[in-house]
């Protein structure tokens, strides 16, 4: 039954896929992803400053987590049955999900939350006969991310390695599908977050709270209480963006777990989509 | 073929706030910014809109661009506005907006030469947007607006704090791409200049509603129908003529102005040729900002 509902659930979104691919549309985005890293690349490569106070300024704030969760394990051998190079793996994790987020998303969607709406500088996302809340995200890409991504994947495999768990290729191969299903997930969680710019203008507080609840996703998720689990689980579902995955890696193939992130992952897609389309309907402009 | 129908268009802003009177009580507070609007535009038309500062011109031109929705109503466009990206060269968010529009790579170079050629750009799509002047910035907002050829091009107000020269080669330009494209232009601008040259119709507007929508200089003829004559007083004897003359009659900085009604002016002109020399005399039509101050000042028109 499991599987009947999951190969199902594949099977559309593979169909989604290709009916984009088939139109052009899949081309089209990738190629605007494209320049748009371009452009990005081009505009960095002259801030070199910049970028190199960036990275230092996130290596920085790692080490001082690694001494954080190492005085941490002095006192306890396990955080919820976890040792120190799980949890730091899943630390490592909860890193490069929103380094990648911030690669494409972030800033523009931070935007979104400050200046778009109050400016009337939507107008430009608006009128573009390309899906608006695609362009406001890749609007101010980060990719001198993906130079601390760099370390923390080295940081993480070294982890893995120390962890002494045992590691198949089949858990691999579902922790690599977890996630990407956990990157969308954490995607369309920022989304929502800054929808209600729409109606209240400026918006700082809802994403700065999605901004908190992504502390929590560096901890396994058998230290939170029940209350907590279950919001985090299922309201504001950042444990499914990294703790699902990190435990795919460390178990057995989870076929359950892999259903619910499909399922809330689509959910949050939908509901993303559906609130931005209403959103948009409410936008004002500005005075010229 | 209509290209832009608006049918009875309105737009309200609402807010909800707290109640002077009674502090717990929330009240909302609704502004009717555009009020049962609408318009009808040929393809190839150019249409000024004009109408004084907070009449409605903006946000109907954002309603009809399809950037903000009519609280009722429903407005047909087909076209679009466009804008640059501020950190980058002109040529990379060209570029980019090739894709946004999915324009065949032949047929986007063959158009970028011509808009580089025509605007006279070639120098400055490669540097910054954020290092270019506000004139330079135009031109390149233009290109880009025109890159993918848009049925309905959209200006609000293209010339403001551009200097003579910019602001009549953008007003060429967008008379050049008038002819060659049959580009249907809505344009929105404070000067007259913009209006008189571009602008055979006109769309007047106040406190979100339409208050004439008709032809320029029918307009300009009805509202100012009286001409200015001008004679220079360079010397005394012309000062004591002047005084002389019975009709409303002003002098300033040595020049004498009459404001002399259509019907009196063969009547005037023979008086005043008969006194002055005729080399210091100059008979024009009332200044097209006095005439549009009028309209605005007036309560409605009556011509529709």
């Amino acid at each position: 039954m499991d599987w009947y509902i999951l190969f199902n659930i594949f099977d559309r979104l593979q169909s989604g896929v290709k009916a984009l691919s088939r139109d052009g549309k899949m081309k089209k985005y990738l190629k605007i992803a494209k320049i748009v890293l371009k452009n990005a690349y081009i505009r960095d490569s002259k801030i070199i400053g910049n970028v190199t106070s960036n990275l230092l300024v996130s290596l920085t704030e790692v080490a001082i987590t690694l001494t954080m969760f190492s005085t941490i394990f002095k006192n306890t051998d396990s955080l919820a049955g976890w040792n120190i190079y799980q949890v730091v793996f899943l630390y490592t994790l909860m890193k490069g999900i929103t380094l990648i987020n911030g690669v494409y998303a972030r800033r523009g969607l931070a935007d979104m939350a400050k200046k778009l709406i109050r400016t009337g500088e939507y107008d430009f996302y608006a009128t573009k006969p390309v899906n608006s809340m695609f362009l406001v995200s890749m609007s101010k890409p980060k990719i001198y991310n993906l130079l601390t991504l760099f370390f923390v994947a080295i940081l993480s495999v070294y982890c893995v390695v120390k962890s002494g768990m045992p590691i198949s290729l089949v858990s691999i191969f579902f922790f690599v599908l977890f996630l990407l299903v956990g990157i969308i997930l954490f995607y369309f969680i920022n989304v929502v977050s800054v929808i209600p710019a729409f109606w209240f203008i400026r918006l700082f507080s809802l994403s700065d709270v999605v901004n908190r609840f992504t502390q929590l996703m560096r901890y396994p998720a058998g230290i939170y209480p029940m209350a907590t689990k279950i919001v985090l689980f299922t309201i504001i579902p950042v444990l499914v963006v990294t703790y699902f995955p990190a435990w795919q890696l460390f178990n057995a193939p989870n076929y359950l777990y892999l259903l619910y992130a499909v399922i809330i992952t689509l959910i949050f897609g939908i509901v993303a989509n559906y609130l931005w389309k209403i959103g948009e309907k409410h936008y004002g402009s500005a005075s010229s | 073929m209509n290209l832009i129908s608006a049918k009875n268009i309105s737009k309200k802003y609402s807010k909800l706030a707290l109640d002077p009177d009674h502090i717990f009580r929330i009240q909302r507070i609704e502004k009717e910014a555009v009020a049962g609007f609408d318009l009808e535009i040929e393809e190839g038309e150019i249409v000024g809109f004009l109408g004084p500062n907070g009449a409605g011109k903006t946000t109907i031109l954002k309603m009809l661009s399809g950037i903000i929705y009519p609280t009722s109503g429903e407005a047909i466009v087909m076209g679009q506005k466009n804008q640059l990206w501020w950190d980058l060269p002109a040529i990379d968010s060209f570029s980019l907006l090739k894709e946004i529009y999915e324009i065949p790579e032949a047929k986007y170079k063959k158009k970028l030469k011509t808009l580089m050629d025509v605007l006279s750009m070639h120098d400055i799509v490669n540097r910054r947007l954020r290092n270019l002047s506000l004139g330079e910035r135009m031109k390149c907002e233009l290109a880009a607006c025109l890159l993918h050829e848009p049925k309905v091009l959209f200006l609000d107000e293209p010339t403001i704090g551009l200097d003579i020269i910019t602001a009549q080669s953008i007003r060429n330009f967008i008379k050049e791409i008038n002819k060659i494209q049959r580009c249907t232009i809505i344009l929105t601008s404070h000067y007259m200049g913009d209006i008189e040259e571009l602008c055979r119709r006109v769309v007047i507007i106040n406190h979100g509603m339409k208050v004439y929508d008709g032809d320029f200089k029918a307009l300009i003829k009805k509202y100012a129908p009286e001409k200015i004559v001008k004679i220079n007083l360079g010397e005394k004897k012309d000062r004591e003529k002047f005084a002389k003359i019975k009709i409303d009659k002003k002098i300033e900085d040595g020049v004498g102005i009459i404001k002399v009604p259509i019907k009196k002016l063969s009547g005037l002109a023979k008086e005043i040729f008969g006194k002055f020399n005729a080399e210091h005399i100059t008979i024009q039509d009332p200044d097209t900002e006095d005439v549009i101050a009028k309209i605005y000042k007036g309560k409605e028109l009556d011509i529709k």
